[in-house]
């Protein structure tokens, strides 16, 4: 099965790695270029690929109309989309700091004192 | 000899003990270092360079409703960019009702939709202060909670003082919040100490790389805004004079915009830096071809398919094209 997966994997890496370069006639865009340039470990997370439909049904699940949510996914580029994908749900969302900032700056305020004032 | 191996084992023990009690010391006094490693190097090695302090006084705070610090953060840092916009007019950009947050990749991408260049920093303080000592604000995203259980909110480095040893922010509904360097390291390490700026296409932030900051001038290219983009592309050519993304990305706005002349030229200087760019031959080859210089095009073609590697088929391509207009015109 595991020999199974990484068949699979490599097929979907080539195939990933060609269509956006799929072969047209013309200019090749800044994209390419850069895409080109960075490591090959972004390749990788091809794999991941999904398509911006299911990023705009996630963000309409958590509360967004359906053309909002279509107009910010278009907004983002595909590795962005890729990155958020699946995880809209986990990934850090910044909101209040309501009663926590006291708990902490009293930790933060030990911290200093014994260290960093020495 | 059975007390002979238990005295053996006892001195073993000791020995154990011993190492352990050094070890757990060693753990102590180097978990300092290792638990706020930004500010113990701030405070042992100070950056050279760097002012010893700076405050942006001039940007504006909003005061944050409720759950909004993310259009919040944003509008400030938009508007100290020259972007008039308010916290309302971004809650629809970045405001995730089920989330009762906002994630950070929409806050780049809603720096981006109105115009600016979302550069996300290296994860480093020293970063943040060359920022803000260069003039631009800086936000961040903190936990207030803990790992397993975390309160995320983001705030707008403003400033920063080394000798008080304090890093002042516009934070929820605190125009003016000093922090001392430690307190703010431990809220801000946990999302792998992200910060983000937006800034206008033509400054490129101080501590930018050339890669990082291709792909954020290429994210607004894509977006439709090509002068931004074009105007972003020459603010990095005048930090980096041949960078390839650069030069391919003046020549692809350019011609996007229908300035082959200009297109032809950035693609031409490309082509001359970076001999060995596939892309760069290519384009060049297909403006000269658009422009009737089909004898270059030909030529310039050929050398793009001949270097190989993955953009080869693009290349190999444009050059069939150009045989067959080459062929038409010679009939």
């Amino acid at each position: 099965m595991k020999q199974f997966y990484k068949v699979v994997s490599q097929i979907l890496i080539v195939c990933m790695v060609w269509t956006p370069f799929s072969i047209q006639a013309g200019m090749i865009s800044t994209d390419q270029v850069v895409a080109g340039a960075q490591d090959q470990a972004n390749r990788d997370k091809v794999i991941n690929f999904v398509t911006r439909g299911d990023v705009v049904k996630q963000l309409e699940t958590l509360g967004l109309s359906a053309s909002t949510a279509k107009e910010r996914v278009s907004a983002m580029t595909q590795d962005e989309v890729n990155r958020i994908a699946g995880k809209i749900d986990s990934l850090p969302a910044g909101a209040d700091s309501g009663g926590w900032i006291a708990a902490v700056l009293i930790i933060g305020l030990i911290i200093w004192l014994v260290w960093y004032k020495r | 000899m059975v007390q002979a191996v238990n005295l053996h084992a006892g001195a073993l023990w000791r020995k154990a003990r011993l190492s352990a009690g050094f070890l757990l010391l060693a753990a102590l006094l180097g978990g300092c270092a290792g638990l706020l490693p930004q500010t113990y190097s701030l405070r042992e090695k100070p950056p050279p360079g760097l002012p010893p302090k700076a405050e942006l006084k001039d940007v504006p705070f909003h005061a944050q409703e409720d759950f909004f610090c993310g259009p919040a953060a944003l509008a400030m840092a938009l508007n100290a960019g020259g972007v008039g916009v308010t916290p309302e007019a971004l809650v629809k950009q970045v405001y995730l009702p089920g989330r009762k947050g906002s994630l950070q990749i929409e806050m780049l991408v809603a720096a981006r939709r109105n115009g600016m260049v979302a550069y996300q920093l290296e994860p480093r303080l020293e970063d943040v202060l060359r920022e803000v000592a260069a003039g631009t604000p800086v936000i961040v995203l903190e936990n207030y909670g803990f790992r397993i259980w975390p309160v995320w909110h983001y705030s707008v480095v403003v400033g920063y003082d080394l000798d008080a040893g304090e890093i002042i922010r516009r934070s929820g509904m605190n125009p003016r919040q000093t922090m001392p360097f430690p307190v703010f390291e431990y809220l801000w390490k946990d999302e792998d100490y992200w910060a983000m700026v937006a800034t206008p296409p033509g400054r490129v932030p101080v501590t930018a790389t050339e890669a990082r900051y291709a792909t954020a001038v290429v994210a607004l290219e894509q977006s439709g805004q090509l002068r931004r983009a074009q105007i972003a592309y020459e603010a990095m050519l005048k930090r980096w004079p041949t960078s390839l993304a650069g030069l391919m990305g003046r020549g692809n706005t350019a011609y996007a915009l229908k300035d082959p002349v200009g297109a032809e030229s950035a693609f031409r200087k490309a082509a001359q830096e970076h001999p060995g760019a596939v892309a760069a031959l290519n384009n060049l080859a297909q403006i000269l071809a658009e422009r009737g210089k089909l004898g270059e095009a030909l030529a310039t073609a050929e050398r793009a398919v001949s270097l190989g590697g993955p953009l080869q088929p693009a290349a190999r391509a444009t050059l069939e094209e150009i045989q067959q207009k080459t062929r038409a015109t010679a009939q």
